[in-house]
């Protein structure tokens, strides 16, 4: 069988060449993710269309209260923007603690989401920022809520002739001081989450996004004054650790109680 | 004018490797390429225990691009990997005794190919319920080879005093039973070998190894050829870590026995899954430790039960255990001991040497009874080992007096300072007091090493060097111990240099291969620069007296006494002659013999396999680790803050690379404590890749103080004794003291991942 690779050019191109393949055709961004799993004989893909080199879907942009990155945006341009630094902490923080510094040149937000897996370290923090995924096909474009986009592990509500276009955030005003991303994985560097909280704080209530704990990720909302059980209950009842060899189930939903009541007490 | 004291020991010169290391220019196997090359793969058991009944290679051979397909029936020597007890055979016969145990091997153009035609071999077998743990193999009827009664691999005890009887008055007992899971050698290169004939019939290898000698007999082994028509090359080695002292033969034995039957080059190298799924690893233990202490704080007796989880084969098991018994009560004088040793059989990969060689199972759990008697004493951890610990005519626990170049107590004292313990100490209980989820620690850990292969080395216990003087005055040398990176070729060049008293700049260090030199033992034990240092003295001390007889016999000089080499000068009666190369070109022109092939044999040692009492190794290094930790209440975490490791390894040759080795060591200690956790479902392993098998970086290693204490040994080159293991062997008892120290939990099992701690305090 032969084996096709695309290298697209432009938009346009990307989208007829995706329209014509569908379901054949598997995208290969910054291929840190893709390309372990061909080497693992996870997948064999007939066609790989390559986006690296496609300028319309890499970049930062600053609208009014919005920011959007295009899904070829490298993690390691969206670590090194103050923009994001200053307006998203949680996303600045959670790029920070991926993988290594190879990685985060290679890599990009829109394979991170492309993806879907529970682990994935960009997800959490999207949700504090009510975040919207634009999906393009030859059809048009669409727009779809991060709470709305995943459906499980490596899976995603775009159909096959879609892809990820650009990721709008918004709630600029996640800082240093209200917010952040805790990270708990097997070593300080280059390890996948086990565990993972996004939060912010304000007056009124609390939001949280837990990685790695349930196949879909939810937003969750908190008010104050909980007492301890109602805590309890309410994260109990957003989480679904599974036991594998990096950790056990027991393990992972203890990390998130214990990380949460610290933020939330 | 340049000042005049050319010296090379002592200094930390530039690793000769260092710049072709740096830009990458290194040959690996895996650089090198022969015209007509096949790859070779290998068909492996996919369960644990079982029998073949059918093994169907027909639909694999007719993949094309296939060149052969070989069976244990292929083999035209003895299908035997020789280690210690020749148990082990290369390719499964009928008995399947491990996940991954080889069955078929292939050569083809290419790996993809292979790996087509190993998914097409069908083999159908009887399943057995395999054997999968000590306690397993401890209880089991069945056993997993019959050559071993009740799955005992090897015992070895040490009776010493009256155990019982101290025991029954002892003021302290403390009792408690202690684990440790796999550690992978985690190499960067992983094993590789090229076999070809080349010229005349000799079977060629290039590889990648501990030891060349191991390699040649294997593969003269399979072939059922002479040993002279084998010839091992040593390629650049990218770590070994004891990981590539036995092995190798299999992947040398392979490599050739295709390349015999397909007469054209072979090269075999290992991914990294095929690699930890396949290839040994340091033991998993089971121990059960009791102490006995007087009121004072003395310990007064041991009663150790140790077991070892071998794997299917005895490989060196036998050797890794003794090295176990013989450190398991640590650098302390105890009059009353009793060991009992055991490498159990289960059915998995076999385990084998791992930097330490089955000591750091049991200093664990040494060095954690020592903590806990502390505490117990109302004593402090370094008073109590200060006050135990080995002096000026110290008895070990196989009743060898020690006389020489003892220094533990100077690490102890050496490392508290540059430690800052009693400040520390303070300030770990003042952060404690202001932070609710972090809690830190300190921890201290003492050991002592038995440096070379001691009385179980036998006939292996000897070096040799091969060391040519050029007619410019510059050397070249070759030794039978292997560079893999610890940095061998630099060390044996300093002594070289400074043995003829020339700059390190004139000796040049050349392939390790068994062509030119006779079989010293593997490069193991912390060895290399004791038996090879010593082995290039010998050679280079006849060469100097062939000069200096030369000298007298030209008249240049009236007697043969009060001569000297140095400064790249020679010297009579502190007056000089001329320089060093004047007088390589004149024995050149005056036919003076400028090569010499030396042998030397390290002091004789002694050991009683019935009560294990005897002189076991020819000297000891030491060790006391100092850290600080930080544990984080939330998510069970540790991370280390500082590390001091003080070391005591006689004169240092280089103190750079041993700062270098100690930091290494160090870093693979911080793993086996806290990171690396093997996981297996029915024996096989799942835990392949560096993903889920997780070492350290350099981020969670905190910083590391490299201490430095010299303490001449007399019978080393320039003082030196060795130093390789140590740095590793320490450090799981220093952090679980640490821990301890902060939040109050004791742990037992090894590795302390935050999963373990979490399972220890949850129910607090
Ligand atoms: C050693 C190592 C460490 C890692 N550490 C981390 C970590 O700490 N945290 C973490 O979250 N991840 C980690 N990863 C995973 C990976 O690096 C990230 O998920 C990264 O963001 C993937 O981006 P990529 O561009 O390389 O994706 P690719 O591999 O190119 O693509 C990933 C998936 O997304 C799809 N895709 C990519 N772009 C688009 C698009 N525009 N439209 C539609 N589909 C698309 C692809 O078809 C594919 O299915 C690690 C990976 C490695 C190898």
């Amino acid at each position: 069988m032969n084996k096709i690779f695309v290298n697209v050019e432009n938009l346009a191109d990307l989208l007829s060449i995706k329209g014509q393949y569908g379901k054949k055709g598997i995208i290969i961004s910054g291929g840190t993710d893709i390309v372990v799993r061909m080497k693992n004989n996870m997948i064999d893909p007939e066609v790989l269309i390559s986006i690296k080199k496609l300028a319309e879907l890499k970049g930062i942009v600053a609208r009014k209260t919005k920011v959007i990155i295009g899904a070829g945006t490298s993690l390691d341009e969206i670590e090194n923007s103050t923009l994001i630094k200053e307006n998203y902490y949680p996303l600045y923080q959670a790029v920070f603690n991926m993988a290594s510094p190879q990685l985060r040149n290679m890599g990009t937000i829109g394979g991170n989401i492309g993806n879907a897996s529970p682990a994935g370290d960009t997800i959490p923090p999207l949700f504090l920022m009510d975040a919207e995924i634009i999906l393009y096909s030859k059809k048009g474009k669409r727009s779809i809520s991060v709470t709305e986009f995943f459906k499980g592990p490596g899976k995603t509500v775009m159909r096959d002739d879609e892809i990820i276009h650009s990721i709008i955030l918004k709630n600029n005003y996640l800082t240093e001081k209200n917010s952040g991303y805790i990270k708990v994985g097997q070593r300080n560097a280059l390890a996948i989450s086990i565990a993972s909280v996004a939060y912010f704080k304000d007056k009124k209530y609390k939001r949280f996004a837990f990685g790695s704990v349930s196949p879909i990720i939810h937003l969750i909302e908190l008010k104050f004054g909980l007492s301890d059980e109602q805590l309890l209950k309410e994260i109990e009842s957003y989480i679904t650790p599974i036991d594998d060899v990096r950790a056990t189930k027991e393990y992972r939903k203890q990390v998130i109680i214990n990380l949460v009541k610290d933020i939330y007490f | 004018m340049k000042k005049e004291n050319i010296k090379s020991v002592g200094r930390s010169v530039k690793r000769i490797d260092a710049e072709e290391k740096a830009r990458g220019t290194s040959l690996y196997v895996d650089d090198i390429k022969f015209p007509g090359m096949l790859y070779a793969g290998v068909f492996r058991s996919p369960i644990a225990s079982g029998t073949i009944i059918k093994l169907d290679i027909t639909k694999a051979k007719k993949v094309k691009g296939i060149v052969t397909i070989l069976t244990y029936k292929d083999i035209p020597g003895k299908n035997l990997v020789p280690v210690v007890f020749n148990d082990q055979p290369l390719l499964v016969e009928k008995e399947i005794r491990y996940v991954g145990e080889p069955i078929c091997l292939i050569a083809g153009e290419s790996k993809e190919i292979i790996k087509k035609a190993i998914s097409l071999i069908e083999l159908t077998v009887k399943e057995r319920k395999p054997v999968l743990s000590i306690k397993e193999s401890l209880k089991s009827k069945k056993a997993v080879n019959p050559e071993y009664k009740d799955n005992i691999l090897q015992y070895y005890p040490i009776e010493r005093g009256k155990v019982d009887k101290i025991f029954k008055k002892a003021h302290l007992i403390i009792e408690n039973e202690y684990e440790t899971n796999y550690q992978e050698h985690a190499y960067l290169e992983t094993q590789g070998m090229v076999a070809l004939e080349e010229m005349n019939g000799i079977m060629t290898l290039y590889g990648s190894m501990q030891c060349p000698f191991y390699v040649q007999e294997g593969v003269a082994t399979v072939l059922g050829t002479d040993y002279s028509k084998v010839s091992v090359k040593l390629m650049t080695t990218g770590g070994a870590f004891g990981g590539k002292e036995d092995v190798p033969s299999i992947i040398g034995e392979i490599a050739a026995l295709l390349s015999k039957k397909t007469k054209r080059p072979i090269k075999f190298t290992l991914s990294r899954e095929e690699d930890i799924e396949t290839m040994s690893k340091r033991h998993p233990s089971y121990t059960k430790y009791r102490s006995a202490f007087d009121k004072d704080g003395k310990l007064v007796g041991v009663d150790i039960d140790y077991y070892l989880d071998g794997g299917a084969y005895s490989t060196l098991s036998p050797i890794v255990l003794w090295r176990g018994v013989i450190h398991a009560i640590g650098p302390y004088d105890c009059g009353n001991v009793r060991i009992n040793g055991y490498a159990m059989a289960t059915n998995k990969v076999p385990s084998g040497a791992y930097r330490g060689f089955g000591t750091p199972q049991i200093i664990f759990a040494a060095e954690t009874q020592m903590d806990i008697a502390a505490e117990k004493l109302g004593l402090d951890p370094v008073k109590i080992r200060e006050k135990n610990c080995f002096k000026k005519g110290s008895i070990t626990s196989t009743g060898q007096v020690l006389k020489e170049s003892i220094g533990i107590l100077d690490t102890i004292k050496k490392g508290k300072k540059s430690f800052n313990y009693s400040e520390r100490k303070k300030n770990t209980e003042k952060f404690n007091k202001k932070h609710k989820n972090l809690k830190r620690g300190v921890g201290v850990a003492s050991l002592f090493y038995g440096v070379g292969l001691g009385a179980r080395g036998g006939p292996l216990q000897k070096g040799s060097a091969l060391v040519s003087l050029f007619k410019d005055g510059s050397v070249q040398f070759s030794v039978g111990t292997t560079e893999m990176g610890q940095g061998m070729y630099t060390v044996l060049s300093q002594i070289t240099a400074e043995s003829f008293g020339i700059s390190f700049e004139k000796v040049h260090a050349t392939r390790i291969s068994t062509e030119k030199v006779s079989d010293s033992g593997p490069t193991v034990a912390s060895r290399a620069t004791f038996i090879s240092g010593n082995a290039i003295k010998v050679a280079v001390k006849r060469l100097k007296k062939n000069l200096t007889e030369f000298m007298f016999k030209e008249k240049i000089i009236n007697s043969m006494k009060n001569i000297e080499f140095k400064n790249n000068n020679v010297y009579k009666n502190g007056k000089k002659l001329m320089s060093f190369t004047e007088l390589a070109m004149k024995a050149w022109l005056g036919r003076v013999k400028m090569i010499e092939a030396s042998w030397y044999l390290p002091p004789e040692t002694t050991y009683d396999i019935k009560d294990g009492q005897g002189d076991a190794y020819v000297t000891y290094s030491y060790v006391t680790n100092f850290v600080e930790v930080e544990i984080d209440l939330r998510t069970y975490r540790t991370q280390v803050i500082d590390l001091f490791s003080s070391e005591e390894f006689g004169n240092v040759i280089n103190p750079q690379l041993a700062e270098g080795q100690i930091e290494g060591g160090n870093v693979q200690g911080i793993g086996y404590a806290l990171f690396e956790n093997t996981v297996l479902s029915k024996g096989k392993i799942l835990t392949n890749s560096f993903s889920t098998y997780t070492i350290p970086t350099i981020l969670d290693v905190g910083e590391l103080h490299p201490v430095i204490v010299e303490k001449k040994f007399k019978e080393g080159p320039f003082g030196a004794k060795g130093m390789g293991e140590m740095p590793l062997m320490g450090i799981a008892p220093t952090i679980g003291n640490a821990i301890y120290n902060a939040i109050g939990t004791r742990l037992y099992k090894v590795p302390f991942t935050p999963v373990e701690v979490y399972e220890e305090i949850k129910d607090r």
